[in-house]
């Protein structure tokens, strides 16, 4: 209860930040602005604000927390806390908890602009996107202000948050030339940088800093719970690490497989098998006899969002005729595609392109090079047979070019 | 109860002697820690706070080793630095609440009844909404203080409390001390001896981080006895057959003129009178005295 108290305390006093206000209230009438004005992309705009929103508030939360983590090490002014009877870990623990609860909080307020955004509109089903959304730019700041917090506490200086933004700059610069392993953003690499932060803070709390404080009579218990971490971070690289080896195989993977293929007008669509983050799969196979409209897209391409919107409206108008669209996510990220397959609302299966390299242009991935897709978005449409009778690159129909494609099919091969 | 200070040295980087062989003891009212900045003040009010190490000798901060007892200690001590980094968004109020936490005052009854006491005789009660970044030096000091006394402390240490107060606000906290020392022993570091002239029952005097001076206020001015001189003068024209140790503690205008004291072994000049010594003089001449030596 007093950790609860204090940190609440804390909290309450940490929102008071006129600055903080004010960085928060900016970002979520500009989420807010965004998302209202962007019906058609709804769920790639939140994908987008939310990862947006996880770099300036994760890059502000890691500044902020490397304060907070010295701020009492200040020599003329920390002495009034340092000299209180507080255990040193409890201390660093509560500093940390009380930091990231009011960054959570302002992440919230500024995402949450975008979900009223959409709600004026009528959009419910923004409020799964928008707290998706939520939950992994949460993800990513709470791991980024750890490091940083625990590395400022562990060297007493703003250095900590100098390398945790270092990192992270890197991370995001470099995305073409760093391993996936090294990217804090990823879904897939959240075991790895989850057990990393909490195996820099817990040393730093249990040991270095009761050390320092003279209270660390009794360090089995902790280093035991530090080896436990650290064997998690070993564990979370030995997965992530087998995750991407899976992909770069040289052969029989089922990747290789997909990639070998090559699109063709009037042959066979190439199949493929992608996950769709709920366990399923997303195959070819699993709809015979259907006129496919496959949309390779990359998630942060808002003008692709709406494409998906104008997909829906598709399936809805001739999904009866037989008509399929499929979408399938070329992104760094896993999460992305997982995040437009269950939460968008769309009503078709979106899949997951794992072995995505690049998504930028030329994209490299399995699909990319099975469809010769040379820029996305990218749309290939089929006829009841999967053979393949249209491509397009830098694919951005209107909605009437999407009926004329349709209905030209629908002529062709009547149900 | 109380400080027992022996042999203790400080040595920052091998190479700066903050503290030379200190000794001394106090157990209650209110030990004034007087010496000019630099002179080791801080560095021996940190120890006792338990921020700092020595580098040799020992304190014992109610019978307790700094070296070895930190948390038992920082459980007996109120502290309060001589810059106060309170949180400045949180209100007075929730600053007590947040301290008295962090002390270990769980049961909220108590901690609250604490509270109420500490505003009271802060009187800080009509503050009590208003948040820290809000007020004005004095006032933080005042809650500084109604924090460190929270947890009714054996040992309250107080580091410049009244360095950048305004007049009125500096007598308030030095009656402030006045009643608190009846709880307990305050260790008070200043650098201006007023803080301390009406209140302190032992004087320690530093500089250069040795101890120059430890006894009570009695002894330093029953020591300057018949060594305190006041010679009058006309304005602008000081006199000019003063001896050569004559040391000057003091110059005032009178509606003669000017009233010059200070501290002499014989008659500084033939118009020369006695006058009662005071602390300003004893520490003025104590400061000089080593400075010639």
């Amino acid at each position: 209860m007093r950790s609860l108290r204090l940190v609440l305390l804390g909290y309450r006093g940490g929102l008071r930040n006129a600055g903080l206000r004010l960085l928060a209230i900016t970002a979520a009438v500009s989420a807010a602005v965004i998302a209202w004005n962007q019906p058609e992309a709804a769920a790639s705009t939140s994908l987008m604000l939310a990862s947006l929103y996880a770099r300036i508030f994760g890059i502000a939360a890691c500044l902020n927390a490397s304060a907070i983590a010295i701020r009492d090490l200040d020599p003329k002014t920390g002495g009034i806390f340092r000299s209180k009877p507080v255990d040193g870990a409890h201390w660093v623990l509560l500093n940390w908890a009380t930091t990231l609860l009011v960054w959570v909080t302002l992440l919230g307020v500024a995402l949450g602009g975008g979900m009223a955004g959409r709600l004026a509109q009528g959009d419910f089903a923004s409020i799964g996107m928008y707290s998706l959304g939520f939950a992994r730019a949460a993800s990513v700041l709470t791991v980024l202000m750890t490091l940083s917090f625990a590395l400022s506490r562990l060297f007493r200086s703003p250095l900590g948050a100098v390398i945790a933004v270092f990192v992270w700059f890197c991370a995001m610069a470099g995305a073409r030339f760093l391993p996936e392993m090294a990217q804090p953003e990823f879904m897939q690499n959240r075991e790895l940088f989850w057990s990393l932060a909490a195996a820099v803070l817990a040393p730093t709390a249990l040991i270095v800093e009761r050390g320092r404080r003279g209270e660390l009579r009794q360090p089995l218990p902790a280093l035991g719970l530090v080896a436990l971490l650290i064997g998690g971070v070993l564990l979370g690289s030995v997965r992530a690490e087998s995750r991407y080896a899976k992909v770069g195989e040289a052969a029989a993977t089922i990747w290789d497989q997909m990639g070998m293929q090559h699109i063709e007008l009037g042959k066979r669509v190439p199949g493929f098998w992608l996950p769709d983050g709920r366990g399923g799969t997303v195959r070819t196979a699993a709809f015979p006899g259907k006129i496919l409209l496959i949309y390779l897209f990359t998630a942060e391409d808002l003008e692709a969002g709406r494409v998906l919107t104008a997909l829906d409206r598709v399936r809805k108008k001739y999904g009866d005729s037989g008509v399929q669209p499929i979408g399938v996510c070329l992104s760094l990220d896993h999460g992305d595609g997982y995040a437009l397959a269950n939460t968008s609302g769309l009503g078709f299966p979106i899949g997951a392109d794992l072995s995505t390299r690049k998504a930028g242009t030329p994209p490299v991935s399995a699909m990319a090079d099975a469809y010769n897709a040379q820029i996305l978005p990218y749309l290939a449409v089929t006829d009841r047979r999967h053979i393949v009778r249209h491509l397009g690159s830098d694919a951005r129909p209107s909605d009437g070019e999407l009926d004329r494609l349709i209905q030209q099919r629908l002529m062709e091969e009547p149900e | 109860m109380g400080v027992e200070i022996e042999q203790l040295t400080k040595v920052y980087d091998g190479k700066v002697k903050a503290l030379d062989g200190v000794q001394m003891t106090a157990e209650s009212g209110v030990l004034g820690l007087l010496g000019p900045n630099g002179s080791g003040k801080t560095t021996l009010m940190s120890i006792m706070a338990t921020l700092l190490d020595p580098s040799s000798g020992t304190i014992r901060v109610d019978g307790l080793d700094v070296r070895t007892k930190k948390p038992e200690i920082r459980k007996r001590i109120g502290y309060l630095p001589q810059d106060v980094g309170l949180y400045p968004n949180l209100t007075v109020q929730e600053t007590l609440d947040y301290m008295g936490l962090l002390y270990h005052l769980d049961d909220t009854r108590d901690r609250q009844d604490r509270i109420e006491r500490a505003l009271q005789r802060m009187n800080l009660t009509h503050l009590r909404d208003r948040q820290i970044q809000t007020l004005s030096g004095g006032m933080r000091q005042r809650v500084a203080l109604a924090q460190a006394v929270l947890p009714q402390p054996s040992v309250l240490i107080v580091d410049e409390p009244t360095a950048g107060l305004d007049p009125e606000e500096r007598i308030r906290v030095r009656s402030l001390f006045a009643d608190l020392a009846r709880d307990c022993l305050i260790v008070l570091s200043t650098h201006i001896v007023a803080d301390i002239e009406a209140v302190a029952s032992s004087l320690a005097v530093l500089r250069f981080g040795t101890l120059r001076f430890f006894g009570t206020p009695e002894e330093l001015l029953n020591s300057l006895e018949g060594r305190v001189w006041m010679v009058d003068a006309p304005v602008g024209n000081r006199p000019k057959e003063m001896a050569e140790g004559f040391l000057e503690t003091g110059l005032f205008r009178t509606r003669e003129g000017i009233q010059l004291r200070g501290v002499c072994e014989t008659r500084p000049c033939s118009d020369a009178v006695t006058a009662d010594p005071n602390l300003e003089d004893g520490y003025v001449w104590l400061m000089a005295r080593e400075h010639h030596a």
